[in-house]
């Protein structure tokens, strides 16, 4: 990063110098070699070819020096060339004076050739050079643009907005956004956190009036930093605060108008990500409703149901237990336990699904066999599957993948829970393992009455279930979602499908087996 | 039981689970002495308790550090702590502490009583293994090491016979990935050989290895023998 960073500089600061240079001494210097150069050579072409000939070396050299350095050298080689050809070619040669009137009127001839051409090969070279300027502007300013729209946060984008403006153009940059009602710095290059009274007044001015304000400027030109609004189409976004070391103005007009492109570029990006982040608080609010509302019934009803059992079987126990057979009394605590234990399920699965939302899900994975946390989950599951008969058909050689044992139970444990509660009693659920090509899948089968193939995936979401008119299910609806959360988290798919051979759901979670799994010594 | 009752410290906050817990116990002739948060519980360890049961969620201290307190002051008294679901890594550092065992609350009257037990045997048993351990078609020898199932002798590695000796000398006691590593291999091996170990051991010893009966698998935390009836 640093280096990249030094590397832009360099770069960004060799394109200064050519826009902008000080007075250098060397391209008056070699324009006198090259006068000095052409001189001799008209010298030694002189007695062959003549006088005019060596006008034309002269001139080659002078347009030569145009085009390379520009118009102030090549009117210094055309004096200097005209000198030169006054002192060493015309009569009486080595003086300056000239015998030949008709020699006046070349000589006089020569020179405007020589300014003329000098001239236009300037402006040539002039305009070159700027088009050069432009192209490496714009390629600049892509650059910048499309560094900006690959960043996420509104920070990254403030700092990358700072960073490249202060590189661009050797300067210092801060960027203030609003905040709580005034506008604060939230980036700067160099990194600045703070800035003085005058400053401050200067960019609050500038950021409630919409114009510039400070150094240079009508208003407040006593302040350190320049500061110029930011916006777009759709209204002010902030203000950004330059300064350099530089005495005088801080901007050629090219630099300024590079500085405005870079401030639209930069107000774009920040519109850009408030965008994004309004969308995000929107759909999160959409989706929080939602999810209270569905919340509220679900609880209303799952919540309610096995309370409403708990307290009428401990009521009816304490108030009529001389009215009650000894069976009948057994029957009513086993309904207390029972219910209780779908209470506990169901604040378990909040809890989860709770977790899940908050990101609080942090698997705690190591190399385990797929085969032993089957069998703990039908252990923890025992009750729930007594009314059912489990096949289990669990491949012999399976090898280890990378789980959270604990978290891949419970997905297991949902998923024997949902096959036993939408399968009739007396049904087989069979569990299956094996290896999937680089994966090791686990697939759940019940002989229930599957799934409507419109809702494969959406059972899968928070609190859906399957509708059915004549019956409600004793589910929480977030068994599946969780699972879901659960296994994509350890890096797994879960899927929904229908039995091919029968009616009956079907789930299969795939888990990746590791690239190199490691190989146990159990000889030892 | 012996006969002066033995006495079970219980530390919780909750007056409910207490009230439970006092009658549940008494009704199996424990004494008990009852401590709302960590203060009372250091107090009440003056009166010698002979098992403490410890909910790890307390006002005024946290469970793992009260524990630690008590196994500074008393090494030897078993401990049972009461953890909540889901914390799976409290359970093992309580475990690692020093606790004998935990309950997940809510827990099951019955399920508390069989960790106690199995807490107070290990405890009386520390002097003196019985010489054949019997768990219902599982015979194990450990003076002769000959392993039956029903009667039919089976032939184990001597890895797999050191793992069956040391869940059997903490049967129904829950034993963690660590503590078994350390035991077997004196070192902190990586837990995929023990689970290597324990599949291969199910095979030879249960009657269904993928739905084990005999050594069963406390997820996150470590393996359990089943206590013996």
């Amino acid at each position: 990063m640093l280096e990249a960073a030094r590397r832009e500089e360099r770069r960004v600061g060799r394109l200064r110098v050519n826009a902008q240079s000080p007075f250098e001494p060397w391209p008056y210097v070699t324009s006198l070699l090259a006068v000095g150069g052409a001189l001799v050579v008209g010298h030694l072409i002189h007695p062959w070819l003549g006088i005019e000939n060596v006008d034309l070396v002269l001139l080659t050299a002078i347009v030569a020096v145009a085009v390379r350095f520009g118009l102030w050298p090549s009117l210094l080689a055309s004096v200097a060339a005209s000198l030169g050809y006054n002192f060493f070619f015309m009569e009486p040669t080595h003086t300056f004076t000239i015998a030949d009137p008709t020699n006046v009127a070349a000589l006089v001839f020569f020179i405007v050739m020589a300014v003329l051409v000098s001239n236009v090969a300037a402006q040539v070279r002039t305009q070159a050079v700027a088009a050069m300027g432009r192209a490496r502007t714009n390629e600049l300013l892509y650059a910048f643009s499309r560094k900006l729209a690959g960043v996420g946060t509104l920070d990254d984008v403030l700092w990358a907005s700072a960073y490249q403006t202060a590189l661009m153009l050797k300067v210092r940059v801060v960027l203030l956004l609003p905040e709580n009602g005034t506008i604060a710095v939230r980036a700067g290059y160099p990194p600045e956190d703070l800035l003085n009274d005058a400053d401050l007044a200067a960019a609050k001015w500038a950021w409630q009036n919409d114009r510039t304000a400070g150094r240079g400027s009508d208003t407040l030109p006593g302040a350190k930093r320049l500061f110029l609004p930011m916006r777009t189409g759709r209204g002010a976004l902030g203000v950004v605060g330059i300064d350099s070391d530089k005495p005088g103005p801080l901007f050629t007009p090219d630099e300024r108008r590079l500085l405005d492109a870079l401030i639209d570029q930069s107000a774009l990006a920040i519109e850009r990500v408030h965008l994004v982040e309004d969308m995000d608080k929107v759909k999160r609010t959409v989706e929080t409703d939602r999810l209270r509302s569905a919340l509220l019934t679900s609880i209303s009803h799952d919540l309610k149901t096995p309370l409403a059992a708990v307290l009428g079987s401990a009521g009816t126990l304490r108030d009529l237990a001389g009215n009650l057979t000894d069976a009948q009394k057994a029957e009513l605590l086993g309904t207390i336990i029972d219910e209780s234990e779908r209470l506990n399920r169901f604040i378990a699965n909040l809890l989860d699904m709770t977790k899940l939302e908050s990101g609080a899900v942090t698997p705690n994975a190591s190399p385990m066999d797929v085969r032993e946390i089957v069998g703990s989950a039908l252990r923890r599951a025992g009750k729930i599957l007594g009314r059912h008969h489990v096949e289990l058909a669990l491949a012999g050689e399976l090898p280890m993948v990378e789980l959270d044992a604990v978290l891949f139970e419970q997905v297991v444990f949902n998923l024997l829970d949902n096959a036993a509660k939408y399968s009739p009693s007396g049904s087989t659920i069979r569990v299956q393992a094996w290896r999937d090509d680089e994966f090791v899948a686990l697939q759940i089968e019940d002989e229930g009455e599957g799934i409507p193939p419109d809702q494969l995936e959406r059972i899968f979401d928070k609190f859906h279930r399957v509708e059915k008119a004549d019956q409600v299910r004793a589910g929480t609806g977030l068994g599946l979602a969780i699972s879901r959360g659960f296994v994509e988290a350890m890096n797994g798919t879960v899927m929904a499908t229908n039995r091919a051979d029968r009616s009956g759901a079907q789930f299969t979670i795939r888990v990746p087996i590791p690239a190199q799994p490691k190989r146990l010594d159990t000889a030892a | 039981m012996s006969a002066a009752p033995l006495k079970v410290l219980v530390i919780d906050d909750e007056p409910p689970i207490r009230k439970l817990l006092r009658m549940g116990l008494s009704t199996q002739g424990y004494d008990i002495l009852e401590a709302p948060n960590g203060k009372a519980a250091l107090d009440l360890l003056a009166r010698n308790p002979d098992l403490i049961l410890l909910d790890l969620g307390l006002p005024d201290i946290r469970g793992h550090e009260l524990l630690r307190t008590i196994r500074s002051r008393n090494d030897s008294v078993p401990i049972v702590v009461l953890s909540s679901r889901d914390d799976e890594p409290g359970k093992v550092e309580a475990l690692d502490l020093g606790a004998d065992d935990y309950v997940t609350k809510p827990f099951g009257m019955e399920e508390l009583l069989a960790r106690m037990r199995a807490a107070l045997r290990h405890q009386l048993q520390i002097h003196g293994e019985r010489p054949i351990f019997r768990l219902g078609d599982l015979s194990v020898d450990l003076v002769r090491r000959i392993v039956k199932v029903r009667d039919k002798e089976i032939k184990l590695s001597p890895k797999e016979y050191d793992l069956l000796r040391l869940l059997v000398q903490h049967a129904g006691k829950v034993l963690t990935h660590r503590f078994l590593l350390g035991e077997l291999w004196n070192d902190l091996t990586d837990a995929q050989y023990l689970r290597v170990y324990v599949r291969q051991l199910r095979q030879k010893i249960e009657t269904d290895p993928e739905r084990p009966h005999y050594v069963l698998t406390e997820t996150g935390v470590g393996y359990r023998l089943r206590a013996p009836d």
